[in-house]
């Protein structure tokens, strides 16, 4: 008994964090394993899977679809988090200040980060029908002409951004908010003695001062938008014909339609890479600042 | 040699026991005290016949086992089921249009010829011709017949009596130069002229009659895609003329839902989909009032090939590895009994037999042009609505792809030509 409390007492660094990295060993790294060793195979659910070493590689690298998918998936990241960014930092430069209501207002502006992603979908595709939707209703209100919005292949990625940024905005602004209210009074009490006007000090004080917040917020936002499957798939299926179509959604089409699993496994781990490297580089980017 | 004369023996022993088999009448007790199981889909037929396995049970003394799940499920567990070569599976619904490439090609159908030629295996009134013709054909593979159909859908054109009214139209469109003709004058202001399917893949099932009624098909006589064929290019120019100049905007993006609600909404004159959408026309809740009642039915419009719809069906098939084939087959004739398929239909299931669609009772239930639609298409239907191989999914988004271009306006022919290619690769890579 005492041995074994001593045992315990000695081994201790060893012991507390083992079910942490029981959790790690069997939800992540496992199924990246086993991912990567069924990207070996040539696999039919439902048929015999055979070893094809790096072929199914070769096949995604030389593949116009996946590469459309690539391009699919870079188009909509890089819209969809900039624009968010900006959003984000007016909403949050707003509710830095006092105003009446803005209890109930922040209450309202968090309200479709919080909603179910495809009940989300599904109202917003019918906002979009062209037809019937209350989107060009809106639009032929204010005397503008109609818009095909996902129906039209070049609209299709700006659309789904719109989506993306109604409901992802609010999530930047409220990481930047927090970082704001950090941001030491007296900075710009001593600028506003100096005369700096309102966007001086928004520029020499705030920015500064929330710039890691914003990385932070980057990185967050980037990985997840890069990844983004259910409004794609929900309101567009990566459609009209491929237009929409993302790498993450070929992979899903590509597994649970086509049913080949070990070219699925494949293009899911050339996304890994792209959602790593893109990581790997905006992380690099908040350690230099 | 004595090994010999005791096969001779044998084959003549084996040969006087089915004569006289064959010579005993019908008897529903004969194979009292077995048991069967059959795995089926949670569909309206399984809520149906569910509570009246007693029925059967009490009839012939067989126990009936229905193992039931929802149809991703049902779908996976029966694949592994039936390739394992278990007995423990005597019986299984099927929807051949999806599976019959595979289930056929690997053998997991028992024929069941020599059974229906069985007189005291086969009830007197089976009655085959009572099953609609395309119902039927979807269960046969060259001369043989692998299963029973139970449900049968097809695509009709539903189109508004006040418009053609207006426009001067006194009848539905017969050809296809018609429905164009036709889509052309009811086309303008808010109103779309003609609406069909046109989101990609999930197109392809209802831009198939258009192909057959054409003359084309899906695969040649050398098993190589026929997608890219004179007669598939002409049927898909007609297509993209007809959207594009008068079909509602942003044709790409229809699904069954966007062509069903926009006629319900009065913003179509003339749609083609499933006739199972029916209701939708007649719900106050879905359809304005001027829809609910000008609605009206006409089969598919005749191509240069004819009126060619693509049918759904939905039926019965005995396992390969089954040791109970008997009462398997007779519960399928019992489940499928014109007796059984009346009560099916008045329950709310399409049945498969001409009969029950012609029950008195059953034809208060609904619009005689809606009935008479149906039971044409149903008789005229081809099996093939998805294409006979077994990655149909992937072949079906290839296809669709290349309706999308066709919609976008592009080279038509050169969108099939890759199409073809595309479905060839496929089919090479299934293999």
């Amino acid at each position: 008994m005492k041995n074994a409390s001593t045992w315990i007492d000695r081994h201790a660094r060893y012991l507390f964090p083992l079910p942490a990295v029981l959790a790690i060993l069997v939800l992540i790294v496992a199924p990246v394993v086993t991912n990567f060793v069924l990207s070996l195979y040539d696999y039919f659910v439902g048929g015999r899977a055979y070893f094809v070493g790096l072929e199914n590689y070769q096949r995604g690298l030389t593949d116009p679809r996946v590469w459309n998918g690539v391009r699919n998936t870079f188009y909509f990241t890089f819209t969809a988090v900039p624009l968010q960014l900006l959003l984000g930092i007016g909403i949050a430069v707003l509710f830095n200040r006092d105003f009446p209501g803005k209890g109930i207002a922040r209450t309202i502006i968090l309200l479709p980060m919080v909603a179910t992603p495809v009940a989300i979908a599904l109202i917003w595709a019918l906002m979009f029908n062209p037809s019937l939707g209350v989107l060009n209703y809106f639009l032929e209100t204010l005397g503008l002409s109609r818009s095909l919005w996902v129906a039209q292949g070049s609209l299709a990625i700006p659309s789904l951004v719109l989506v993306d940024t109604w409901q992802w905005s609010p999530m930047i602004a409220l990481i930047l908010l927090a970082a704001m209210q950090g941001v030491p009074t007296e900075h710009y009490e001593a600028a506003r003695i100096d005369g700096a006007n309102a966007w001086q000090s928004f520029w020499h004080i705030t920015i500064p001062g929330i710039r890691s917040a914003i990385v932070v917020a980057l990185i967050l936002r980037a990985v997840d938008a890069l990844k983004t499957f259910d409004i794609i798939y929900v309101i567009t299926e990566g459609g009209p014909g491929t237009a929409s179509e993302t790498l993450n959604v070929l992979a899903f089409k590509t597994g649970f339609q086509f049913f080949h699993a070990g070219y699925a496994a494949t293009l899911l781990i050339f996304l890994m890479f792209l959602v790593l490297g893109i990581a790997v580089l905006l992380n690099a980017i908040r350690r230099r600042t | 040699m004595f090994a010999r004369s005791v096969r001779i023996a044998l084959a003549g022993l084996l040969l006087w026991s089915f004569t006289a088999a064959s010579a005993q009448a019908f008897d529903w007790r004969q194979f009292e005290g077995s048991e069967i199981r059959f795995m089926m889909n949670r569909h309206p037929f399984t809520n149906w016949i569910e509570p009246l396995v007693g029925e059967f049970e009490a009839l012939t003394g067989i126990k009936v086992t229905l193992e039931v799940l929802p149809e991703d499920q049902f779908r996976q567990v029966r694949l592994l089921e039936v390739s394992s070569g278990a007995a423990t599976l005597d019986g299984y619904m099927i929807m051949p249009g999806q599976v019959s490439a595979q289930y056929l090609g690997a053998g997991w159908v028992r024929k069941i010829d020599d059974l229906i030629a069985d007189p005291s295996l086969t009830m007197p009134d089976l009655d085959l011709d009572d099953f609609f013709g395309g119902a039927m054909g979807t269960f046969r593979d060259g001369d043989t017949i692998f299963g029973l159909p139970l449900q049968i859908e097809s695509s009709v054109l539903f189109y508004r009596a006040d418009l053609f009214e207006a426009a001067g139209l006194t009848r539905p469109p017969a050809t296809m130069d018609e429905l164009l003709e036709y889509a052309a004058k009811l086309h303008g202001g808010q109103v779309a002229g003609f609406a069909m399917r046109g989101r990609g893949a999930a197109a392809t099932s209802q831009t198939v009659n258009l192909l057959y009624s054409f003359g084309g098909r899906w695969l040649d006589d050398a098993g190589k895609s026929a997608l890219a064929s004179p007669e598939s290019v002409a049927a898909h120019e007609f297509y993209a003329q007809l959207m594009r100049n008068y079909g509602p905007p942003g044709p790409a993006n229809l699904h069954w839902a966007e062509v069903t609600s926009l006629f319900a909404q009065g913003q179509a004159a003339m749609i083609f989909d499933a006739n199972v959408f029916r209701p939708i026309m007649e719900d106050p809740a879905q359809a304005i009032e001027v829809v609910r009642e000008n609605t009206r039915y006409a089969p598919l419009p005749a191509g240069p090939a004819g009126s060619v719809p693509g049918v759904l069906v939905w039926g019965l098939s005995i396992n390969h590895a089954s040791r109970n084939v008997g009462p398997s087959w007779y519960f399928i004739q019992w489940a499928l009994s014109k007796e059984n398929q009346v009560r099916l239909a008045l329950f709310g299931v399409p049945a498969a037999r001409s009969s029950a669609w012609e029950n008195e009772e059953f034809q208060t239930r609904a619009p005689a042009d809606w009935i008479e639609a149906s039971m044409v298409s149903f008789e005229r239907g081809q099996p093939y609505w998805n294409p006979p191989i077994i990655p149909v999914a992937e072949v079906r988004d290839a296809y669709g792809q290349a309706i999308v271009a066709a919609l976008e306006g592009r080279d038509i022919a050169q969108a099939l030509q890759r199409a073809a290619q595309d479905m060839d690769r496929i089919i090479e890579r299934a293999r």
